[in-house]
């Protein structure tokens, strides 16, 4: 047992020295700015300021609300999907649970402008629903903040969710089902707890990453303004910035998040539920009524979600004049984003294939610490993984730049820095869903291991990383997806031929270009999707969405 | 030409002109991507120097030279907002260009001491859309936009974020004065105004029928005109604004050879027939036509802004502005 502890405490204390130096240090840094006053004394001056003032202070609330509403839609919507997918014989599931993740690829500054072409105040439903008399609100505005981001981001509820439900072990349900429970009962009583650590988890996702979100408010909030988009614009303002002030900014997103977290520990650490999954369930074939109503609302809700990337791609076979859009059939917009897409898409891959590694590795690992090792010290590597979550990822950028540009660690325009700066903002989802399913494993299997004589980290990736591996490979899933998708950090990073796919987009989009940038776009969401769909056939009914 | 610049700036001579240079050059900037891959391949050719763009907004690719200060990754600055450039002048080095004879001096005012070198020039303007509203309804001055049967109907870029929607809240501020009267022409505007979060947004705003009119920079509008959008650009008869965009060296810079060689190309007349041929751009030149369909800069009411007042006053002005925002949404 001994031995048990030292393997454990060299890889916790590894894991601190990689988070003090790429994580803790850069980011301390930046948030310290907001304790000093110009003369470099402390003070608090910069926090009353920043809440005594209310064009700062109301977002805050704005944030709370949205990030609060997006997380009950998110749930409404994805709790009844992922039992659909999990527990349902229906038809076309590995297409479905592929597609289920598209939201997530869509890169969020076009996939968002997709709803104001579509229920804009000039939208093609809106004119239509007038012609036939039907007046709807415009999409702008909080609720069209709502909207958009529960349909990008309901899909983390859907794959962790899904993904405990296939952990379950069908003797659980068979034996309460053999001591007389009905199906009601056992649902209720077995079922639901068992995967609330994942709905919780799932919960967390959205709230948090709809917390930090600002690509979303910026483009349908038409002045309706969130934490992250006031942090934004403090940050880099084109004339010149405001540097303590946002610090200050970005420190009370940090506090946010610690808190909201804190909340979460406090759910999920008074009860825990552990199984060993021996048999996984079998998914039922309801009657053919009910089965199409049920396959009905999946292609419904996946559907919608994936109106934005549909628009996009439809959008990039129209001719474009400058930045005028013609509903006419044509290539052009690909002819004019050929000569740098091949290349970055290549730079995209290479760079976020290597950063997911990298997370999938060392957020393994502190799921396991935090879970099987609960102490003040791994509570608190839990909380500082979090912490790039709460960050925009544009101060995060510049932070990487400050600390990464002048000796004895110089790795400014390398493209180490673009995976360094990748592998801590994508982190806390290997992390996260690590945990999420370690909460369902039963820590006696791996013990067993152990005292058959077995080492400790052997046992560790024979018994317990073998039994995580759905929540790991869907945590990797995650992490890809949504790296492949950054665009905050690289565009302070990116150095030379390191140009991603998202920096063309994003340039095209600011020179309103949106017909090359709808095209580069289609070609990321279709080189996102092959690869997602070929993990979820490979592994067919094992695979939950990602596995 | 180029050749002449080169030898004068290194005394010695001795070297080939054409090889005395380091052979690249980082260029941070905020031109659209289209001209950056037309200017990019001509400057290559043309001198040899290999160039490598880093391509962002222009508060990004400040920021990053900020960040970066003590150890500068970039050469150039090129085809920024003169005046956030201006503001930033602790990361700039004066330089004068080859052909600094042939620019306008009406634009080399406030631009940081010779640190910024003007590119192209840009008037603020209203654009409205012409299925929304008729040539005849069409506000022709700024005040007319204050008038109530705007409201929520016209675009602005939050000033706190967008350069050039600071030059357009200065710009009313010259107009109607810095004071009770000219701040209430500003909030009237603004009560009617839906805010955007960038530039960019106002004219794609406006020609997709999104708003009936915004306000925004001419370049931008004409582009859309160009395209063929149903979108009509006023020049505001109580007068406008027209600044640059710049150019600049950045402190410190690695290639400052070919750094100068590409601030010198940028600003050629080669480079500036094309950039008003193709890409709708009123170059900073004497001796280069406007783009066709554009109106000639004399016919155009000026005021007299002051972009060193518009810089000193950025602070206290977008307070006011936030201070608007929060009272009148």
């Amino acid at each position: 047992m001994r031995n048990r502890g030292d393997v454990w405490t060299g890889v916790s204390g590894v894991a601190f020295a990689l988070l003090l130096f790429l994580l803790i240090i850069p980011l301390g840094r930046l948030l310290w700015a907001s304790l000093l006053d110009d003369a470099g004394a402390f003070t608090l001056k910069h926090y009353r300021d920043f809440l005594a003032y209310p064009y700062y202070s109301r977002t805050i609330g704005h944030s709370f609300l949205v990030s609060g509403l997006v997380t009950l839609c998110a749930l409404v919507v994805a709790v009844p999907l992922a039992f659909l997918i999990a527990r349902m014989d229906i038809p076309g599931k590995p297409i479905l649970k592929s597609l289920a993740i598209l939201p997530l690829v869509s890169p969020p500054f076009i996939g968002a402008y997709s709803w104001i072409l579509l229920f804009g105040r000039a939208g093609y439903v809106t004119t239509l629903l007038q012609k036939g008399g039907i007046i709807i609100p415009t999409v702008y505005g909080m609720h069209g903040i709502v909207l958009a981001l529960t349909l990008n981001l309901y899909p983390f509820v859907l794959l962790m969710v899904a993904g405990a439900l296939q952990a379950l072990d069908q003797s659980l349900e068979e034996a309460a089902q053999g001591l007389g429970s009905s199906p009601w009962r056992v649902f209720w009583t077995l079922t639901v707890p068992v995967t609330m650590p994942s709905i919780l988890g799932g919960a967390m996702l959205v709230f948090l990453t709809a917390f930090a979100e600002f690509g979303a408010p910026m483009i349908i909030g038409e002045g309706y303004q969130v934490l992250p988009t006031i942090v934004y614009s403090l940050f880099v303002n084109e004339m010149g910035s405001n540097p303590a002030l946002a610090s200050t900014g970005a420190a009370l997103l940090v506090l946010c998040t610690t808190a909201i977290l804190l909340v979460q520990y406090w759910a999920v650490g008074r009860k825990r539920y552990a199984m060993t999954q021996l048999r996984p369930i079998p998914p039922v074939r309801p009657q053919p009524l009910l089965r199409g109503l049920l396959t009905s609302y999946a292609y419904l809700v996946v559907g919608l979600a994936l109106v934005p990337a549909l628009v996009v791609a439809v959008t990039s076979f129209f001719e474009s004049r400058g930045p005028v859009l013609y509903p006419n059939f044509s290539l052009g917009n690909y002819q004019e984003v050929l000569f740098n897409v091949p290349r970055a898409i290549a730079n995209s891959f290479a760079l976020s294939t290597a950063s997911t590694l990298l997370d999938v590795i060392l957020g393994t690992l502190v799921a396991y610490l935090v879970v099987r090792r609960r102490s003040a010290v791994t509570a608190a590597m839990d909380s500082c993984v979090m912490i790039p979550y709460a960050i925009p990822g544009t101060v995060i950028g510049v932070a990487y730049i400050v600390a990464f540009n002048k000796p004895p660690v110089v790795l400014t325009g390398t493209f180490l820095i673009l995976i360094l700066a990748y592998f801590v903002r994508r982190l806390p989802y290997s992390v996260r869903s690590g945990s999420a399913i370690l909460h369902q494993i039963d820590p006696s299997v791996e013990e067993a291991s152990i005292s058959l004589g077995v080492s400790p980290l052997k046992s560790f990736a024979k018994v317990t990383a073998r039994l995580m591996l759905p929540g790991i490979v869907s945590g990797g899933i995650l992490t890809w997806v949504q790296t492949i998708t950054e665009i905050s950090a690289t565009v302070f990073l990116y150095f030379g031929a390191w140009s991603t796919i998202t920096v063309v987009i994003y340039r095209q989009v600011s020179s309103s270009n949106f017909g090359s940038a709808a095209a580069a776009s289609t070609i990321l969401l279709v080189a996102v999707f092959i690869p997602v769909l070929c993990v979820n056939w490979l592994l067919g009914e094992r695979a939950v969405t990602a596995v | 030409m180029l050749g002449c610049v080169v030898l004068a700036a290194t005394p010695t001579g001795s070297l080939a002109a054409s090889s005395d240079h380091e052979g690249q050059v980082i260029v941070y900037t905020a031109a659209q991507s289209t001209i950056v891959q037309a200017i990019g391949p001509m400057f290559e050719k043309k001198t040899g120097i290999k160039v490598q763009f880093i391509e962002a907004g222009t508060g990004e690719v400040i920021k990053r030279a900020q960040a970066e200060k003590g150890n500068p990754l970039g050469d150039v600055f090129w085809a920024l907002a003169a005046e956030p450039l201006a503001a930033s002048a602790d990361l700039l080095e004066p330089y004068t260009v080859a052909d600094d004879a042939k620019i306008n001096p009406i634009y080399k005012k406030g631009m940081a001491g010779g640190r910024v070198q003007p590119n192209n020039v840009t008037p603020m303007v209203i654009v409205y859309n012409k299925k929304l509203v008729s040539d005849a309804e069409a506000p022709k001055t700024w005040k007319a936009l204050a008038d109530p049967k705007w409201k929520d109907k016209i675009a602005y870029a939050a000033a706190d974020k967008s350069g050039s929607s600071y030059t357009i809240l200065a710009t009313l501020l010259t107009v109607f004065g810095d004071n009770d009267a000219g701040w209430k022409v500003v909030e009237d505007i603004m009560k009617n105004a839906k805010i955007l979060p960038s530039s960019s947004r106002v004219p794609k705003g406006v020609a997709d029928g999104e708003y009936h009119a915004g306000l925004t920079y001419e370049d931008a509008a004409m582009r859309q005109v160009a395209g063929g959008a149903p979108v009509g650009v006023v020049y505001p008869q109580d007068g406008t604004s027209v600044p640059p965009d710049g150019n600049a060296l950045i402190q410190g810079a690695k290639h400052p050879k070919a750094a100068k060689l590409f601030l010198d190309y940028a600003v050629s007349k080669e480079v500036m027939d094309l950039l008003a041929e193709k890409f709708s751009l009123r170059s900073a030149r004497t001796d280069v036509n406007p783009p066709k369909g554009f109106v000639p800069l004399r016919e155009i009411k000026a005021v007299a802004y002051d972009m060193e007042w518009a810089g000193k006053n950025y602070a206290a002005f977008v307070k006011k502005w936030q201070d608007i925002i929060v009272r009148v949404k």
